[in-house]
């Protein structure tokens, strides 16, 4: 059999398509020269000018080729050099932000009330109990001030404590203490209008602070308020009721007014840019028939298919409304940064109070004042979370972990994670778990639990449950549905014998035993559905030193406290109640690990009476 | 003019017209294929010849290496794109004033052995290797008219080593000079001269 050899020999020839460095172009251009021109030139050496030639030629190449490599280069994030494409890449990734960030304390009020006379029992007068408002200034002697991001209702849930004594010896006045969250910067307002003749129909406004942490509210003179929105074709917003003693219920709302905030990432301004639609056409969006969708199918007797874009649905002005020949309020707060983070005891001045007598029927009497002159404030922790503008470099390290990302639940990850993250004035969950229903494939039980004040778990109010179905909503997949349910708490308790050796301080070993139970075993940090060791506390108990040995049977050292177990203390003063839930160690102890019943938490309350230990 | 009075005489020759014509050439396609450019002749001049595209070209070894290198003597260090150590110094040593001559002479003629030994040693052309051997080298010192300007002429003798039976041939056919060593295949001596005019 023959075989055509020329057809081997043109496909054996690779050709390159781009060519790299000079040498490359160089060897290629020989190579073309010596094939296509042998009788023309044959003196490619060094020192000729048909050498230097071809030097030029090769030189041209190899520059088109690294401005092309370039080129390329700045399309990937990661090898991109131009702080601009950079730039480019970090909002394309959807890095919007890069101002500093705000430090934030827990900063505790305290003030001074008067006793009520009208109680046998010793309590505060109702009509001088305060709210102290969000947007209360408190500040440090250096000048770092810091805002009040939510109400503090004296009302409940304070901390009571003895003040003055009156000549006869009887309490006139108690001290009473709450906490408040207060996030770091200044507050700014600033007007401005956009004239009637304003051509430009996305108007924007930069403000004139750098760092800017949020926007607080936009108006404008028709009081009409404008949010803050990711995007001008997202008409959808998270709108809030306030409800007093419970959480903000939060609900999704039209947001005909909308503006999104531009950063400058090497600056840190901001700039509002608002949308460009007419108010003329703000009824029809809100009210029109979704009828009229349907119309241009009417009279067919066929469909065809075809594309929609849910947010065209309503075919409303998608990108809000124009401020165009209004006057705008601007209404913000700036600030932040690393400077922010200052130790406990610091902050200590009361700047700018924001403050209400709800109960009061004149806010302006001698009682007020009182209690108005003895509000103190101090963070009894260091206040973190300031941190400073970021580099563009530090912003490109971030792009990886925000591509990431998505706006959507899916797995279980994702909704742990949206749960946790939600933010906190909807509201905070302490622990959530996830679990199939035991009873249908279509459901999901979602478990959670919060902390009360005093950092035990309580159960969520209904308002917060609220608030996660409304949050969840926009993230959750439309089939899919989640139960919000409490989680049962298995308050648990200690009772452990231990033979302690000759020559130690029985009472020591046994506080010790104690002591090394509660911060080893770090109950806090249980999971929903997590089980204890007993093995763990048995090695801890075990080693501790002037123990010999373990009396009790391992399953006896753990108890479920509950109900029955509720006492007060005369000697504190202190009433210890526990969950009314119940847990039988036994059915649920296996292969010395206790679980929490199908879903669960432990926790160890009150530590000074729930471990027991006794000598012997 | 009729169709019959039309002739081919102004569009061309027919072969019998082109045989008579160059009877007397009869090896004149042997003669095309022999003639092979080497490289471009300096100084530039636009091409003219058969063979010739852009530029006019040398034929001969000998004289392109002749021209490689006048060029390298004359192209001053810095001046080639990628490689700044082509060329000499000349240029910058003549013009200066605190050398005396015998200096001048010293310093040039380390100049020019460094530039060939990095360049043209060797000169490699078609794949085939060739040697330039430096063999004496000569100042001379003139005045202009006006005595404003002095020039430097600097004479080099040299030989190329390496050149092959065939471009010793053609070097004696075509420009009918004087070969000597022929059997060592190393070319007669050259010269090149290169003037400096300088302000000293």
């Amino acid at each position: 059999m023959s075989i055509n050899i020329n057809n081997k020999l043109q496909n054996s020839r690779k050709n390159k398509v781009v060519n790299k460095s000079f040498d490359d172009f160089r060897n290629e251009l020989l190579v073309y020269a010596k094939s296509s021109f042998p009788d023309q030139i044959k003196d490619f050496s060094s020192s000729s000018l048909g050498g230097m030639l071809i030097d030029f030629a090769a030189t041209i190449g190899e520059s088109l080729s690294f401005y092309l490599e370039q080129q390329f280069d700045e399309l990937d994030y990661e090898k991109s050099n131009i702080t601009s494409n950079i730039i480019s890449h970090l909002r394309k990734e959807g890095i919007k932000k890069n101002s500093s960030s705000p430090a934030i304390s827990n900063v505790t009020f305290i003030i001074e009330v008067p006793v009520s006379s009208n109680s046998n029992i010793i309590e505060p007068k109702i009509s001088s109990l305060p709210i102290i408002k969000k947007d209360t200034l408190v500040g440090t002697e250096g000048g770092v001030n810091f805002t009040l991001e939510e109400d503090i209702n004296f009302n409940f849930n304070y901390k009571q404590t003895n003040g003055s004594f009156d000549s006869s010896g009887d309490i006139s006045t108690l001290i009473l203490t709450k906490k408040g969250i207060c996030k770091s910067g200044n507050i700014a307002t600033e007007n401005i209008n956009f004239p009637n003749s304003e051509r430009n129909d996305f108007l924007t406004y930069k403000l004139n602070n750098e760092d800017v942490i949020e926007i607080i509210k936009v108006l404008d003179n028709q009081l009409n308020e404008y949010y803050e929105v990711d995007f001008l074709n997202q008409d959808t917003i998270y709108k809030k009721i306030h409800k007093e003693k419970e959480e903000d219920l939060f609900y999704v709302d039209y947001a005909a007014y909308r503006y999104v905030t531009e950063e400058n990432f090497l600056t840190g301004s901001t700039t509002l840019r608002f949308g460009n639609g007419s108010e003329k056409n703000l009824v029809d969006d809100i009210l029109i028939n979704p009828e009229d969708i349907a119309l241009p199918l009417e009279g067919k007797g066929y469909t065809s298919n075809f594309s929609l874009d849910p947010n065209n649905l309503l075919k409303s002005n998608t990108f809000g409304i124009s401020p165009k020949g209004k006057n705008l309020q601007i209404k913000y707060k700036y600030g932040g940064g690393s400077d922010d983070n200052v130790s406990s005891g610091q902050i200590n001045l009361l700047n700018k109070l924001n403050i209400v007598f709800p109960n009061s029927i004149n806010n302006l009497d001698s009682d007020t004042d009182f209690v108005v002159n003895s509000i103190r404030v101090i963070n009894e922790e260091n206040a973190t979370g300031g941190s400073d503008r970021l580099s563009i470099e530090e912003l490109r390290q971030n792009i990886p972990s925000i591509k990431k990302m998505q706006n959507r639940v899916i797995s279980y990850q994702d909704l742990l994670a949206r749960l946790y993250s939600m933010p906190s004035n909807f509201g905070r969950i302490n622990k959530a778990a996830v679990l199939n229903n035991e009873y249908t494939n279509l459901s999901k039980d979602l478990y959670i639990i919060c902390k009360d004040n005093q950092g035990f778990y309580v159960n969520a109010s209904n308002g917060l449950k609220k608030n996660i179905r409304s949050y969840l909503n926009e993230f959750r997949l439309i089939g899919d549905s989640y139960n919000i349910i409490d989680t049962p708490v298995y308050n648990i308790g200690f009772n452990i014998s231990v033979k302690i050796a000759e020559g130690f301080e029985p009472i020591t070993v046994i506080n010790n035993v104690a002591f090394r139970i509660e911060d080893i075993m770090r109950f806090d940090s249980f999971q929903i559905g997590e089980a204890i060791n007993l093995t763990d506390v048995f090695n801890v108990v075990v080693n501790t030193q002037g123990v010999v040995s373990i009396i009790s049977e391992l399953k006896d050292i753990i108890t479920i406290k509950n109900e029955a177990d509720n006492f007060y203390d005369e000697e504190e003063d202190e009433i210890y109640v526990y969950s009314s839930n119940i847990l039988s160690v036994n059915e649920f102890l296996e292969d010395n690990l206790l679980y929490p019943g199908r879903v669960g938490i432990f926790e160890l309350k009150y530590s000074e009476v729930d471990i027991n230990v006794r000598n012997g | 003019m009729s169709k019959t009075d039309f002739t081919f005489n102004n569009v061309g020759e027919n072969i019998d017209e082109f045989r008579s014509k160059n009877k007397n050439k009869s090896n004149i396609f042997l003669k095309r294929n022999k003639k092979k450019a080497i490289g471009i002749k300096l100084p530039l001049n636009k091409g003219s010849l058969e063979n010739e595209s852009l530029f006019k070209v040398n034929y001969s070894i000998v004289e392109q290496i002749r021209d490689n290198l006048k060029f390298l003597l004359s192209v001053r260090k810095g001046e080639k794109l990628r490689d700044l150590n082509f060329g000499t110094n000349l240029q910058y040593l003549f013009n200066q004033t605190s050398k005396n001559d015998e200096e001048l002479e010293e310093i040039a003629i380390e100049e020019i052995r460094s530039a060939v030994n990095s360049y043209m040693s060797p000169v490699v052309i078609d794949d085939k290797n060739y040697f330039v051997i430096l063999k004496t080298f000569n100042m001379e010192k003139k005045l202009t008219n006006l005595n404003e300007n002095t020039i430097y002429t600097l004479s080099i003798d040299y030989e190329i080593s390496g050149i092959s039976q065939t471009d010793l041939d053609i070097l004696k056919n075509n420009y009918r000079q004087s070969i000597n060593n022929i059997n060592n295949l190393v070319s007669d001596v050259k010269r090149i001269n290169v003037r400096f005019s300088t302000s000293r």
